[in-house]
C-alpha cells in the first residue's frame, strides 16, 4: 500500500461526497433547463470518481506503476514547517503589529531559522527588506498597508 | 494594410515610457524567474499579479508577458552553468548546453540560446501577428456550445496530457470546477456552498489560490532541500561565438521555432514539451546522434528556440479565444478577467490598443531580451548568488503583501496559506496544479456555456455533437479523455497488424 497516494484519493472521496450531499439541495432543472444543481452534481461526481479511481491505485500500487513520492528528511520537515508557521504567525499579527514591524520579526526569525548566522545579514536583510516592500507596496502602489504599532507615527 | 495600421497602433502604445519601462522591468525579472531554479513563469508570475494591478490593463499584461517569454531566456542560464534546469523547459538545454560549459564553451553556449531564442520568439511573435486576427474572426461566429466545447477540450488536455497520472489531473481539474462553483450561481445568482459566509459568497478569489498554489507551493518546495549552488563563472569576452557555431545552429534554429510555435499553439502541451520534441527531431536529424549529450551547438539552439517559440503561439488561443492552453496563460487569463477584460474574438474588435499594444511590446522584449542574454549574463550569475535562506522568505512575505494589496482582505490570505500547503503537497505527490487553476478561471463561463447551449437546445445534448464546429472539437476531446483505451484496444492492434 502506497500510504501518501491512499489517502490523497480518500480525501478527493470524501470532499467529492461531501460535494455531492451539498448539491443535491440545488435544484437540478429549473423549468426543464440545467438549474444550479446540475454542474455541481456531475462535479462532485468526477471528483468522487477520480479519487476512488486514486485511492484503489494508492492501496493497490500494483495496479498502476507509480513513482514514489520523495518526502523531504526531517531537517527539510523543519524547514518548511518553520516557514509556514512563521507565516500563519504573520497573519495573526498582521494588523495587530503592523506590516513593518511583522515583516521585519518574520524575515529575522525565517532567515535565522534556515541556518543564516552572520550578525550583519540578520541586522540588515529584515529591516531592508521591510523597508524595500513598503517603498513598492505602500509609496509606489499607494497601498494602506496594516500600520498596527506604528500608527501612532502617521 | 490593415496589419501594418494595426501594429503601427500597438507600436504608439507599446513605445511610451510607462510601457518601454514596463516592457524592460518585465524582461529582467522573467530572466531572473526563469533562471531561479524552483520558481518557473507560472510562479513569477502568479506572485507578481498584485504589482501589475496597479497598472493600467496593457501595461499589466506587457509586464507579465515579459515576465513569460523573459523566464524562458533565465531557464539557459542555469542549466548551462549549474546543470540545474531553471524550470522545466530548459531540461534539454541541460544535456548539451552543461556538456559544453564542461569544455569551456558557457559563453557560445549562452550565446546561440540567446540567439536562438531571439529569432524562434520573434517569429512566433510574427505569426501571431498573422494569425490571431482571422481566428478572432472566425471564432465570432462561435455560439455557446463551440465555447463550453473550446473550454472543455482546455481543460481536458491540460488535465490529460500533461504530468504523469491522467486521474491526478482530472481529479485537479474537477475540483477546480468545485472551487469556481462557490458563490453567487453566475445565472440565477443563489448563494452555493457559501454555508452563510459573506466573504465565502463573494467566491474564492482566484488571486490568494494562484499564488498559493504556485508561488508559496514553490516556496515551500525549495526550502524542503538543501541546495548548495555551484556556478561556472562567465565573462563578456567569454561570449563571442564562431561563424561555424552560427552555421551548426542555424538550421536546428529554424526547425526548433517551427516545432515551438505549433506546439505552443495546442492546448495542454506547452514549452516543454515543445522542447523535448525539438530535441529528438534534432538528433533524428543529425549525421552524428551519438554525439548528442556530449556538447553539440544544436543541441542548445534547437529546444532554446522551442521554448520561446512556444510563448508566442500560446498567446493565441488565449487572446483570439479566450481558452488558456497552460498553467501560465491561464493565469494571464485570471489576470485579465481581475480587469474585466474578457479575452476572446471580440477583444480585438473592442480593445485594439490592448491587443496590439501587447503584440508590438512583443517585439520590442525579445529585443531586449537577446541585448541583456548577452551582454549581461555575468549581472544575472550575479543575483543568483543570493542564497536560498533569503531569497525563500523574501518572496513568501512579497506574496503576503501581494495578495493583500489587491483587496485589503485577510480572509484572502489566509486562503493563500491554505493553498501554499496544497501547493506543495500536490507538487510533492505529482499532482499537476495547472488543471485546477484553469478549471477555477473557466469554471463561471464554462457553467454559463454550458446552461446557456442546453436552454437553447431544450435540454437537448446532441447540441455539442450536431453542430459541425462543436462536434469537431468533442470528437477531439473523447479522443484524448478515451486515449488510455483507445490506445490499448483500437491503435495499438491496428498498428501490429500493419506491422506483420
Amino acid at each position: 500500500m502506497n500510504k501518501g497516494e491512499a489517502i490523497a484519493g480518500s480525501v478527493c472521496v470524501v470532499l467529492g461526497a461531501l460535494m455531492l450531499l451539498e448539491s443535491i439541495k440545488f435544484p437540478y432543472f429549473v423549468e426543464g433547463v440545467p438549474g444550479p444543481g446540475f454542474l455541481p452534481l456531475w462535479t462532485s461526481f468526477g471528483i468522487v470518481g477520480t479519487g476512488l479511481v486514486l485511492a484503489v491505485k494508492g492501496f493497490r500500487p500494483r495496479l498502476a506503476s507509480q513513482e514514489g513520492i520523495t518526502w523531504p528528511d526531517a531537517a527539510g520537515w523543519r524547514r518548511v514547517a518553520l516557514m509556514f508557521g512563521a507565516l500563519a504567525v504573520s497573519l495573526l499579527l498582521l494588523e495587530l503589529l503592523g506590516f513593518m514591524v511583522t515583516t521585519t520579526l518574520f524575515m529575522a526569525i525565517v532567515i535565522f531559522g534556515l541556518g543564516v548566522r552572520s550578525w550583519r545579514m540578520l541586522a540588515t536583510v529584515p529591516l531592508l527588506s521591510a523597508v524595500g516592500l513598503y517603498v513598492i507596496f505602500a509609496v509606489w502602489l499607494r497601498v494602506p498597508l496594516p500600520k498596527g504599532l506604528l500608527a501612532f507615527f502617521g | 494594410m490593415d496589419l501594418v495600421s494595426n501594429l503601427s497602433v500597438g507600436f504608439a502604445v507599446a513605445f511610451t515610457p510607462i510601457n518601454l519601462v514596463v516592457v524592460t522591468l518585465g524582461v529582467i525579472v522573467g530572466t531572473l524567474i526563469g533562471a531561479l531554479p524552483g520558481i518557473g513563469p507560472v510562479a513569477g508570475i502568479s506572485i507578481l499579479i498584485p504589482l501589475a494591478f496597479g497598472m493600467n490593463p496593457t501595461s499589466a499584461m506587457i509586464l507579465m508577458c515579459g515576465v513569460y517569454y523573459g523566464c524562458m531566456y533565465g531557464g539557459t542560464i542555469t542549466s548551462v552553468l549549474m546543470n540545474v534546469p531553471g524550470e522545466s523547459s530548459s531540461i534539454m538545454t541541460c544535456l548539451d548546453g552543461y556538456a559544453m560549459a564542461q569544455k569551456g564553451r558557457a559563453g557560445p553556449a549562452l550565446t546561440i540560446a540567446a540567439i536562438g531564442s531571439f529569432v524562434a520568439g520573434t517569429f512566433s511573435v510574427v505569426m501571431l501577428t498573422l494569425l490571431a486576427p482571422p481566428i478572432a474572426d472566425v471564432a465570432l461566429r462561435f455560439g455557446p456550445p463551440e465555447y463550453f466545447a473550446l473550454m472543455l477540450l482546455g481543460l481536458s488536455a491540460i488535465s490529460g496530457l500533461t504530468g504523469g497520472s491522467r486521474a491526478k489531473g482530472y481529479a485537479m481539474a474537477f475540483i477546480g470546477l468545485a472551487l469556481a462553483m462557490i458563490g453567487l450561481d453566475p445565472i440565477g445568482g443563489a448563494p452555493r456552498f457559501a454555508y452563510g459566509s459573506l466573504e465565502l459568497m463573494d467566491g474564492i478569489g482566484f488571486l490568494p489560490i494562484a499564488v498559493g498554489m504556485f508561488g508559496l507551493g514553490a516556496v515551500l518546495t525549495m526550502i524542503d532541500e538543501h541546495r548548495e549552488i555551484q556556478i561556472m563563472k562567465t565573462t563578456l569576452k567569454d561570449m563571442l561565438i564562431t561563424k561555424q557555431d552560427l552555421k551548426d545552429s542555424a538550421m536546428p534554429i529554424v526547425r526548433g521555432g517551427l516545432i515551438g510555435f505549433v506546439v505552443g499553439v495546442l492546448p495542454g502541451a506547452g514549452a516543454t514539451i515543445a522542447t523535448f520534441l525539438a530535441y529528438a527531431a534534432e538528433k533524428q536529424i543529425s549525421k552524428t546522434p551519438e554525439l548528442f549529450g556530449t556538447g553539440m551547438i544544436a543541441g542548445v539552439a534547437s529546444p532554446e528556440a522551442a521554448n520561446n517559440a512556444s510563448t508566442g503561439g500560446a498567446m493565441i488561443p488565449l487572446l483570439t479565444l479566450g481558452i488558456p492552453g497552460s498553467g501560465t496563460t491561464a493565469v494571464m487569463l485570471g489576470v485579465l478577467t481581475l480587469f474585466s477584460l474578457q479575452p476572446g474574438p471580440l477583444l480585438f474588435s473592442k480593445n485594439p490598443d490592448f491587443v496590439w499594444g501587447l503584440i508590438a511590446s512583443m517585439y520590442i522584449g525579445n529585443v531586449m531580451l537577446l541585448v541583456l542574454n548577452i551582454a549581461f549574463v555575468p549581472a544575472f550569475v550575479a543575483v543568483l548568488r543570493v542564497p536560498y535562506k533569503v531569497l525563500a522568505p523574501l518572496i513568501a512575505i512579497f506574496c503576503v503583501v501581494g495578495v493583500y494589496s489587491v483587496n485589503y482582505s485577510v480572509f484572502d490570505l489566509w486562503i493563500m496559506l491554505g493553498f501554499g500547503a496544497i501547493g506543495y503537497l500536490t507538487n510533492k505527490m505529482g499532482y499537476p496544479q495547472a488543471p485546477l487553476v484553469l478549471a477555477l478561471v473557466l469554471g463561471g463561463q464554462m457553467e454559463v456555456s454550458l446552461r446557456q447551449s442546453l436552454k437553447m437546445s431544450e435540454a437537448d445534448v446532441s447540441t455539442f455533437f450536431t453542430r459541425p464546429i462543436s462536434a469537431t472539437i468533442m470528437a477531439v476531446v473523447i479522443v484524448i479523455v478515451l486515449w488510455p483505451v483507445l490506445n490499448r484496444f483500437l491503435f495499438q492492434p491496428v498498428l501490429k497488424g500493419l506491422r506483420a
